[in-house]
């Protein structure tokens, strides 16, 4: 029989889609408590390293404790912060690794933040069984581009709350009524951060092109708030105001009926997020984010069966399937930066326009989205993952080094890092190349 | 007709020229990173079009004359500073400098024309009834910036505006960032709990105090009210009240507003928040008094400088002036 101990954070993720990932990964393995497979929980401190020394010194003494009392088969992490490498290093203290049970890490699109973190441990983890489980082919991609041998390497993506997001033509109907939205309107919907390398203001220049050649009445909504993060690796540091600015600037430059066709909800919770996926007719998001390792906002869209349109950049590829309407708009790097084929925007807006897409064909998309992405068929999947025989983990290779040096070599918003300035050629290129699938929809 | 490009190119490292911009700012002296050290976070940068800028590390002028509007971050001191120093080829008639209403008695004469006045609006304001989910109470706390007598009565005030059952009612989380109190008069040491013990006594004992990156990683302060206890001795447009402001939070309802103000433009700079641009009716207010020039000048100057020992690290600021300054307008009942 299989006993997980499952090492968790005591309170929520900062991240917004943490907050809903964790929380569901958590329940995919709670369901695996069974007959086979015991599952017990340990919450450790989120804030652990960061306050209180002799605070953290007894989360770990109890944690090894807990390990010699439970006696695991593996050691599950399944929260990005406290990072699982500080956890092990402190653990290793008192359990030396070797004696450890095999690992399970659940490894999040903050790889390359903790890059230098990874290259550390990674003589210790060395020839100890390990499963590195992954949200999408691109993030597979990426962490077998930085490791010795192809192995350890499984792909889990995260799942979808059925409960929360589903396809409901009643709430539509409400919704749109409640927003002034006529039947003959369409509206194109993105929820996200409002952030630099998010791409809204491409998105806006794009609707605004659909705007004046749609027959239709069209509307953007635009969900999520502004956030000043920028692309930091590059050398690119926001400060708070420089987005709203920028995209006040893009929508001031529209003609006044374009600009009055788009709305910011801001912040929004999860039951309004349903509501307005349910009530728009498609999804796009051009995001090219450098941590895009999954998608939660796009999942959650596609779980109420909403007509989707994502770059093909990092695990918005993954979701790309005949069972459901999800398109892919090509990206390529050139020297110049990231080249987006955007007329793929105006292309999936006709095809919608010439599909008659009805209240049936969205509540199959959705249930043939959830019948893959719901917590209930993650558990399942998950179920498979851990029956799998471990492998022994053969360490990172030379690139990753190189890379953690060079990302943070960065210079707090001082000078670009052209390492890592989007190109043809160069580190980042060599990275973030798993990023871009070349499927075509 | 223009036909288009079925691919285009991204490149965020255009967005970089901002980021330069602010960073590698040619006015970044020591004085001012000093200053923003012992300030942050308040004292931060943040960006909006129209150029919010701190003078209190010293204005290079040349900088200044790069654009034509600058919104001054400032409070009475370094403006006081400003106003007395800066030259008089700042003022080329196109030239705005945005100063915050509460300062309007600070401009001299010759300035009134290049001189617009701000406020920061949210789009929520609370008290009357109006009660948040959650208040952010914070501020600047020590004894040399913000006295006790102005942190008593910033805390009454705000108990005043709710009953007792509205402040159990709301989540209060407090943060007061402390620094070592050196920045413009004492060296002493500080106890900080006189502050804590001061917002336990009027409002409630179960307080939240959460570090500054748990603060700002949170994208959503919408139902919250803001409340900063500030004098606004140094700086009055904190970086601090942008950011929750930017991200929904609102501010307690204001009370006796001058009506000298006449509003002749409002920007939006947030999804929830404007700065709203006025006039000052210098003719029908009191007129101008020039602080220097005051009978008891001399006496201040003596109790100042015999109380103020010479210091090296800070000396621009620690000169009896700021003291002197901040002292005449209290003497006066205008701040």
């Amino acid at each position: 029989m299989k006993r997980l101990l499952v090492i968790r954070s005591n309170k929520e993720s900062s991240w917004g889609s943490c907050k809903v990932i964790s929380p569901n990964l958590q329940e995919c393995y709670r369901r695996l408590k069974g007959s086979t497979c015991d599952v017990r929980f340990f919450e450790i401190d989120k804030d652990f390293l960061r306050e209180d020394a002799l605070r953290d010194d007894i989360f770990i003494i109890s944690l090894a404790s807990e390990i010699k009392d439970f006696d695991p088969t593996e050691l599950v992490f399944v929260d990005h912060v406290p990072h699982v490498v500080d956890l092990l290093n402190f653990l290793s203290i008192y359990i030396p690794i070797k004696d450890m049970p095999p690992f399970v890490f659940h490894v999040y699109g903050d790889f390359t933040f903790y890059s230098q973190s990874w290259s550390n441990i990674s003589e210790s983890l060395k020839g100890h069984s390990v499963k590195f489980i992954v949200a999408s082919e691109a993030q597979e991609k990426m962490i077998k581009s930085f490791s010795n041998k192809d192995t350890c390497v499984e792909r889990f993506l995260f799942p979808v709350d059925e409960t929360e997001y589903y396809y409901d033509h009643d709430e539509r109907v409400s919704t749109r009524q409640e927003a002034g939205v006529k039947d003959y309107e369409v509206v194109i919907l993105y929820a996200g951060r409002i952030s630099l390398q998010k791409n809204v203001e491409k998105l806006i220049k794009e609707y605004s092109e659909i705007f004046s050649t749609s027959t239709f009445p069209t509307k953007l909504w635009i969900v999520g708030a502004f956030d000043d993060f920028g692309a930091p690796f590059q050398g690119v540091l926001n400060h708070e105001g420089y987005m709203f600015s920028k995209i006040d600037q893009v929508i001031n430059s529209l003609p006044e009926n374009v600009a009055a066709s788009i709305k910011f909800w801001g912040h929004q919770p999860k039951q309004v997020i349903r509501e307005l996926n349910n009530a728009s007719d498609m999804f796009m998001s051009l995001s090219l984010y450098h941590d895009e390792d999954f998608g939660m906002s796009p999942a959650e869209a596609l779980a109420c069966g909403v007509p989707t349109l994502l770059t093909d950049w990092g695990g918005y590829s993954s979701f790309v399937s005949k069972r459901w309407f999800c398109n892919l708009l090509p990206i390529k790097l050139t020297p110049f930066g990231h080249e987006l084929m955007v007329s793929r925007v105006l292309d999936f807006y006709n095809l919608y326009s010439l599909s008659y897409i009805n209240k049936i064909d969205r509540k199959r998309w959705s249930d043939e989205f959830l019948k893959e992405f719901s917590i209930s068929a993650g558990t399942e999947k998950l179920k498979k993952i851990i029956e799998k025989d471990f492998e022994k983990f053969q360490g990172f290779n030379w690139s990753l080094e190189h890379f953690a040096r060079v990302y943070w070599s960065v210079s707090h918003g001082k000078e670009i890092n052209v390492h890592l300035t989007p190109s043809d050629d160069n580190i980042y290129f060599h990275v973030y190349k798993n990023y871009i699938s070349g499927k075509e929809t | 007709m223009k036909i288009k490009e079925p691919n285009e190119i991204i490149q965020w490292s255009y967005d970089f020229i901002q980021s330069f911009y602010l960073n590698n700012s040619e006015t970044q002296t020591d004085t001012e990173r000093m200053y923003a050290h012992y300030l942050a976070p308040f004292a931060e940068k943040y960006y909006s079009p129209l150029n919010p800028f701190l003078i209190f590390g010293g204005a290079d002028i040349s900088h200044l004359m790069k654009k034509d509007v600058w919104l001054l971050r400032d409070g009475l001191i370094p403006l006081s500073f400003f106003f007395k120093d800066a030259p008089l080829d700042l003022m080329d008639g196109q030239r705005k400098f945005l100063v915050h209403k509460d300062f309007w008695f600070l401009i001299p004469p010759e300035w009134q024309k290049s001189v617009l006045f701000y406020d920061m609006i949210p789009s929520t304001f609370f008290g009357n009834g109006i009660v948040p989910e959650k208040m952010v109470l914070t501020g600047i706390a020590n004894d040399t910036l913000a006295d006790i007598d102005e942190f008593v009565q910033a805390i009454t005030d705000l108990a005043a505006a709710f009953t007792e059952k509205e402040i159990k009612s709301m989540q209060i989380i407090a943060y007061f960032p402390n620094k070592r109190a050196d920045l413009w008069g004492k060296w002493q040491d500080e106890n900080i709990f006189k502050y804590a013990k001061l917002i336990f006594k009027n409002l409630k004992l179960d307080i939240e105090f959460p570090e500054w990156d748990i603060l700002q990683s949170s994208m959503d302060y919408q139902n919250t009210l803001y409340y900063e206890i500030n004098s606004g001795a140094i700086v009055k447009d904190t970086s601090v009240q942008q950011m929750f402001l930017s991200r929904g939070a609102g501010l307690l309802k204001k009370k006796n507003e001058t009506t000298s103000f006449k509003m002749i433009k409002k920007h939006q700079i947030s999804l929830y928040h404007n700065v709203e641009i006025y006039e000052f009716d210098f003719k029908n207010s009191l007129p101008y008094e020039n602080p220097l020039k005051d009978d008891l000048m001399p006496y201040f100057k003596k109790i100042i400088e015999k109380g103020t020992a010479p210091r090296v690290l800070s000396e621009g600021w620690e000169k009896w002036y700021g003291t002197y300054i901040k002292k005449y307008y209290k003497a006066r009942k205008i701040i």
